[in-house]
């Protein structure tokens, strides 16, 4: 269960306890007042700076049964601070002080685990504070009454009103009680029982240890947090002062679960511990020591993002040779922003990290390779130094910094070094394998010597590796503290005997294990006489219908679906096979990607509304049941938007009375100008979002009435994405909702929006599937766990190497294997971590599965990790499957009547082959689909805009080189990027390469442009060659000119090929195709294809014209393509009916 | 590690006298030992241990122990009392030794016993917090509340003067992190105490009174 379930039981109780006894519910002064009453407490109003209040905003003292708070502020405000001192009362009952900060009564339970909010502190006050204000917003309106209320009706703002609470505090617990799946009343026993807990002998000795370093090897299931917990409760025994203790946690997730575990054993000591990850006790140190680091007292944190705008901003500063990439600077700065961040988990700063790249330098000789390497190092070197200088300027320190500044400091300033170890005596480290290097110095510079230094963990579970987590730490612990007595926990209280022999069986071969004392558990459960089985199908396809049928026999057998899960290697396999059981009526509980979620894209294209004057977002909205409005009449109302100036949400009442409009889609536009109707003040996208779903409409409200699993995670969605909205403080300049949208874009194109995906925990108990990354299941336990996709290449991984690699000796490299080998051989050990992880999550049942062919029909060979299972496993003979229902695919199929004057172009067809989707929005709807525009697009559009004028003035006979490039100035100044701090760089390039296309012209004849007609069966296809080159004997070159690079598999496209047939059509055997690619100079290449290969692109052109006829327009998925795509938002969904263009 | 005499008089600045004493440039172990024997001055400890090591430092970075001259060690010795003026409270009315036994006899006090208490005072709870928490200058207290206190907390006259004498405490689940160091709150003067504490115009008519 949730474990604020108990708390808002608790506040909820206490409410409906003093309502019965004559307390009025819509007066929280009424409520507040029976409260004291009913728990004899004294209530003190105080001036705001009285002594008594010792600089907190209110105070409970615990012996007194006191409450002390400021007079300050509206009645309102000061109700919910008693309420929440209300919480400290009846939930912890020992002496607290609250500041105005830890007061808020709307903070969620959970905090969007992005950017900066996963720095959030964990300790036991942040936790109680936490719960006190659950407890005081559900006292004061609990959530079975919000509900009712809004259920009946009552939109947020009307019961804000009337009860005089917060508005925001009302939304919160709407939020929470409808889209949040009710509590299940069950109640589960917390720990299973166990023979021997009590009196594990290894568990004890580990807690009772002195005197020196002491490593704790913690396999799986071996109650390593209860160890933990268990060695705090033996240092208090001994008197040890509980503020000296200090427990650094790897994740927010462990500190917060021991916080709670240390609050529960020894509530009056707990507090004072500081419990937290590394990073936030880096974070503490930075602003105790802020002047020695040179930092302002509180700040200013740079998550990923944040970090690629400060590059981004000096860009042009940048000494980019190797690295330079105009087309697509972003890319390279979030490849080089990651190398950075490697070079801080060693500790090693720009002069360091240019020092090792000019050893690189000397000792590359002559060998052009390693030449390369040494240089592209130094540019980084040089990157990193100016990065750095302009963080500072800002004033702000990155998530590498956190730990890297303080622990230098340590190290080089004795005096603060002695304090640091003065007061943190005692430090308990947790998931030791999983801290970088630069933590592990962090350690030592707080334990010293190490005397009092307890740490725990397990090499063989090191699955960080991409955040510079190394399990030579582990190794390398006695030598780091000399003296250290390395033991283990010797019994597993999760798993079977046959499980525990499956991965004990695995672990010899794994190279985590070197240097680690060999696993030998004792199964605390013993046999279950269950055997953990492989499942062996031919296709992916069909290892899907083979776990669907596996999930549903073990249902069969009593094994509920919630205590199932299947654990991926890979996102994408993931949401696969989520996709695929839900088709065959799984319940899954799994997010999946939040802002590609189909309930998701509806809020975010009605927030569009409010930045985009073309209405885009409407060919989304259109499709909501909502509004039901036909994509005819959306097409004629976006086209109405064209050349709009304000946002669209500004224009919609117009649609309301359009005769040109269908009878629904009148209607269905006065509803959605109705319900946006109060919206145009809403500034930020939480304020527009929670009166779009709680006051304008009844959206929420109408989601309660939905039951089904899929239906409730269609409600967390809306839950998690309000929270992430609400949390959300994107830094940039524009709109508030315009900086959510961008950030909703860079988040998914950096990839971080990935801890969003977590189920917040009160959903949990739903019946339904756990699907997860094997990643996302560290820590955890399910009584059956599924293992699919164990095949080579796909678990273990592909190692793909790295962009930035590190300089040579930035990462220990203890076998002297140089950075390429010593980078494939951590890859290797992680990947075997990986396995042995999701090995290890299992109770009692484990199926483990794999397909011998791909996609294309080809061969794949099983997972070499099988093999080292030896006959623990057992294969199962011809396993079910469950096969997928007819019609369960979805269709994104749409009937499109074309105009006459249609014209299907190369580029158009190119443009439909990369992704259907974006050719139905960009080309058949023709939404307006603002790009946004950077410097590189904008010196682009003006390159393309010259190469035209060029080719049609040489097409027309002799061309002025002087007028081109007065044409061309004027192009520039009216749409180049000519404020871009990268001006003279942006125009530099696009000089060089008109001069490239001028060149490319020299003693040619050019033909005026035209079209060449190609008719397959499919329907008609119209080439536009670039430019027609004239030869003599009446003979031409079709010439393709592009302004990038050629890529390594250019002459692969289907453009060529499509040249080629437009060429033999019109020309016969008197053709020639060539290519012209600006950047690379003025060198023209050829382009043959083979018979066979022009016959393969005859045929995916007739393949592509035939889905273009037939209106198939699915999207084609990529996580770096779709982020950027100016469809991103609304991308999915089709409005119902047909599309007449004519 | 510590005297007979300190275990008799545990009292603040004694314990951190002999703290410096037996250990001028203290270490986590030795800082341990006597927050064990100690654990109501935890906290004070740690920080006039941090400031013994730093200053113990200061000194060894200036000067090689060994050639010390007189002005250093003057110089250290004044900052050591400076150290320990700063961590003490602020000074007792009287430059007598501090009392015997600083007992808190209002810390004691159970949630009935502590109301009761307040009655019997004409005040409230948060009066009587103050004085568990020593908030009130002792030197503004005259000597008819020093009596009503001590009848009001079922003590003797000599525990209350010896405890408002004594150095200021903190609460437990005081904050922990970024400074290190919980506020305690400020002190004030009787009379202010008196008017700052929520009390009826009768209380504190009366608390004045006396």
């Amino acid at each position: 269960m949730d474990s604020f379930e108990p708390i808002r039981e608790a506040a909820a109780s206490l409410h409906a306890m003093l309502v019965a006894k004559g307390a009025d519910p819509a007066s929280p002064l009424s409520l507040v007042e029976s409260a004291v009453d009913y728990l004899d407490l004294e209530l003190t109003w105080l001036a705001s700076d009285n002594p008594s209040l010792k600089g907190a905003r209110a105070l409970y003292d615990a012996q007194a049964g006191a409450i002390l708070a400021s007079q300050a502020g509206a009645l309102q405000d000061r109700m919910i601070l008693i309420a929440h001192e209300l919480g400290h009362v009846v939930i912890h009952d020992v002496s607290s002080d609250c500041s105005s900060l830890d007061v808020d009564a709307t903070r969620s339970t959970e905090a969007a685990p992005v950017g900066l909010q996963r720095v959030e502190d964990y300790g036991v006050k942040e936790r109680r504070e936490l719960q006190a204000n659950v407890f005081g917003r559900e006292f004061l309106l609990p959530r079975t009454e919000a509900r009712a209320l809004h259920l009946a009706g009552e939109s947020a703002s009307a019961i804000s009103r009337r009860l005089d609470l917060p508005i925001n505090l009302v939304r919160q617990q709407i939020l929470d009680a409808i889209l949040l799946p009710t509590a299940e009343p069950e109640s589960e026993p917390a720990e299973k029982p166990s023979r021997t807990v009590g009196r594990d002998e290894s568990q004890i000795r580990a807690a009772a240890h002195r005197g020196s370093p002491f490593l704790l090897q913690a396999g799986p299931g071996t109650g390593k947090t209860r160890t933990l917990v268990r060695r705090v409760l033996s240092l208090l025994e001994d008197s040890v002062d509980p503020a000296a203790i200090l427990v650094l946690t790897f994740s927010n997730r462990a500190a917060g679960e021991l916080a709670e575990r240390l609050a529960e054993a020894a509530p009056v000591a707990a507090p004072q511990i500081w419990i937290g990850t590394f990073h936030a006790f880096g974070l503490d140190l930075a602003r105790r020591y802020h002047e020695q680091l040179d930092l302002g007292p509180d700040p200013a944190l740079f998550d990923r993002s944040d970090a690629i705008e400060v590059l981004q901003e000096i860009l042009p500063t940048l000494p980019l040779v190797h690295y330079r990439n105009l087309w697509d600077p972003e890319m390279v700065l979030r490849e080089m922003l990651s190398a950075i961040s490697r070079a801080k988990d060693e500790l090693v700063d720009p002069a360091g990290y240019e020092a090792l790249a000019q050893v690189m330098l000397s000792a590359a000789g002559e060998d052009e390779d390693s030449l390369e390497a040494a240089q592209k190092a130094l540019e980084v070197a040089h990157v990193y130094r100016l990065y750095e200088e302009a963080l500072a300027r800002h004033g702000g320190v990155d998530f590498g910094d956190l730990i890297m500044r303080p622990t230098r400091l340590l190290e080089q300033d004795a005096k603060l070094r002695s304090a640091v170890r003065l007061r943190h005596r005692h430090v308990l480290v947790d998931e030791y394998q999983d801290i970088n290097r630069a933590s592990a110095r962090l350690v030592k510079a707080v334990a010293g010597d190490g005397e009092r230094l307890w740490v725990v963990g397990d090499a063989r579970q090191s699955i960080y590796r991409f955040r510079g987590a190394s399990s030579t730490n582990m190794v390398e612990f006695d030598a780091d503290f000399p003296g250290a007595v390395i033991d283990r926990l010797s019994i597993n209280y999760r798993s079977s005997e046959e499980v525990i022999s499956t991965f004990q069986a695995f672990a010899p071969h794994m190279i985590a294990s070197a240097g680690m004392l060999p696993l030998a558990l004792e199964a605390d459960n013993g046999p279950s006489g269950l055997h953990p089985d492989l499942r062996v199908f031919q296709t992916k396809e069909d290892e899907v219908d083979g776990i669907a049928a596996a999930i549903l026999s073990l249902e069969g057998d009593g094994v509920r679906l919630r205590d199932q899960v299947v654990l991926c290697r890979s996102n994408a396999r993931l949401n696969e096979i989520a996709t695929g059981l839900e088709a065959r009526g799984i319940p899954v509980l799994h997010l999946g990607s939040l802002f590609e979620r189909s309930e998701i894209r509806d809020l975010l294209s009605l927030l569009t509304l409010k930045v985009d004057p073309f209405g885009s977002g409407l060919l989304r909205i259109g499709a909501m049941a909502r509004y039901a409005i036909p994509l005819q009449d959306l097409w004629i109302a976006i086209s109405r938007l064209r050349g709009a100036t304000t946002p669209a949400i500004e224009s919609l009442d117009t649609f309301g009375g359009d005769t040109a409009l269908s009878e629904p889609a009148r209607a269905g536009f006065a509803r959605l100008a109705e319900d946006l109707r109060s919206l145009g003040a809403a500034n930020t996208a939480w304020e527009f979002l929670s009166r779009y779903l709680l006051d304008c409409t009844d959206t929420v409200a109408r989601s309660a009435e939905e039951t089904s699993i899929s239906a409730r995670m269609r409600a967390v969605a809306i839950w998690q994405f309000l929270n992430f909205v609400r949390d959300a403080g994107p830094a940039g300049g524009g709109s508030p909702i315009h900086r959510t949208l961008d950030r909703v874009r860079q988040l998914v194109l950096l990839a971080e929006e990935r801890d969003l995906r977590q189920i917040p925990s009160a959903a949990l108990h739903m019946n339904a599937v756990r699907v997860m990354t094997v990643h996302g299941s560290k820590g955890l336990e399910f009584e059956a766990v599924h293992v699919p996709g164990l095949t080579k290449a796909s678990f273990p991984s592909t190692n793909r190497g790295e962009r930035c690699p590190p300089p040579v000796g930035l990462v220990a490299d203890r076998l002297g294997l140089g950075p390429k080998e010593a980078a494939r051989r951590a890859h290797e050990a992680e990947e075997e971590c990986l396995f042995f992880v999701a090995l290890s999550r299992a109770e009692r049942h484990l199926r483990l599965y794999h397909c011998v062919k791909q996609d294309n029909g080809s061969n794949r060979s099983r997972s070499p990790f099988l093999d080292s299972l030896g006959g623990v496993v057992r294969t199962v003979v011809d396993p079910p499957t469950l096969k997928l229902p007819a019609g369960a695919v979805t269709s994104h199929q749409v009937v499109v009547t074309w105009p006459q004057d249609w014209r299907l172009t190369d580029a158009r067809l190119e443009s439909y082959d990369k992704c259907p989707r974006r050719f139905f929005y960009t080309h058949v709807v023709s939404l307006g689909g603002r790009k946004k525009m950077t410097a590189f697009s904008k010196a682009h559009d003006c390159l393309y805009e010259v190469i035209r004028l060029v080719s049609s003035t040489r097409a027309g006979g002799a061309i002025d080189e002087a007028v081109i490039r007065a044409a061309f100035d004027q192009i520039w100044k009216d749409r180049g990027p000519v404020d871009h701090a990268f001006a003279a760089d942006y125009r530099d390039l696009a000089e060089r390469l008109l001069t490239s296309l001028l060149r490319s012209g020299d003693a040619r004849q050019f033909r005026p442009p035209e079209d060449l007609v190609i008719e397959f069966a499919e329907g008609r296809l119209l080439v536009e060659p670039s430019e027609i080159v004239e030869l003599p004997e009446g003979k031409v070159i079709l010439r393709r000119v592009r302004t990038g690079y050629k890529r390594s598999d250019e002459y692969d496209k289907l453009s060529y090929g499509l040249y080629h047939l437009a060429g033999q059509n019109q020309f016969g055997v008197g053709y020639q195709v060539e290519a012209l690619h600006l950047t690379d100079g003025d060198t023209v290449d050829p382009v043959t294809l083979t018979d066979r290969k022009l016959q393969t692109r005859r045929e995916t052109a007739r393949k592509l014209l035939d889905g273009i006829t037939k209106g198939e327009f699915a999207p084609d998925i990529d996580s770096v393509t779709c982020p950027r795509c100016p469809h991103f938002f609304i991308c999915g969904v089709t409005p119902a009916g047909a599309l007449d263009l004519r | 590690m510590t005297s007979d005499m300190l275990r008799h008089t545990p009292d603040l600045s004694d314990v951190l006298y002999q703290f410096a004493i037996d250990y001028p440039e203290p270490d986590a172990a030795q800082l341990d030992a006597y927050v064990r024997a100690y654990p109501q001055h935890a906290t004070a400890l740690t920080e006039f241990a941090i400031e013994l090591a730093i200053d113990a430092l200061f000194v060894n970075e200036e000067a090689p122990a060994a050639d010390l001259s007189d002005n250093d060690v003057d110089n250290a010795m004044s900052r050591f009392h400076n150290r320990l003026y700063a961590v003490r409270a602020p000074t007792s009315r009287t430059t007598e030794p501090p009392p015997a036994s600083p007992t808190n006899p209002f810390a004691a006090l159970d949630r009935t016993a502590m109301r009761q208490a307040a009655q019997q005072l004409h005040a409230n709870s948060v009066f009587i917090m103050k004085l568990r928490d020593r908030q009130i200058y002792p030197h503004t207290m005259s000597d008819g509340f020093y009596r009503a206190a001590a009848d009001a907390a079922n003590s003797s006259l000599d525990v209350v003067i010896a405890h408002f004498a004594g150095q200021q405490t903190l609460a437990a689940g005081q904050r922990y992190k970024s400074d290190g160091k919980p506020a305690t709150g400020a002190m004030e003067s009787f009379e202010e105490a008196v008017r700052n504490s929520g009390l009826t115009p009768e209380q504190e008519a009366y608390l004045l009174s006396l």
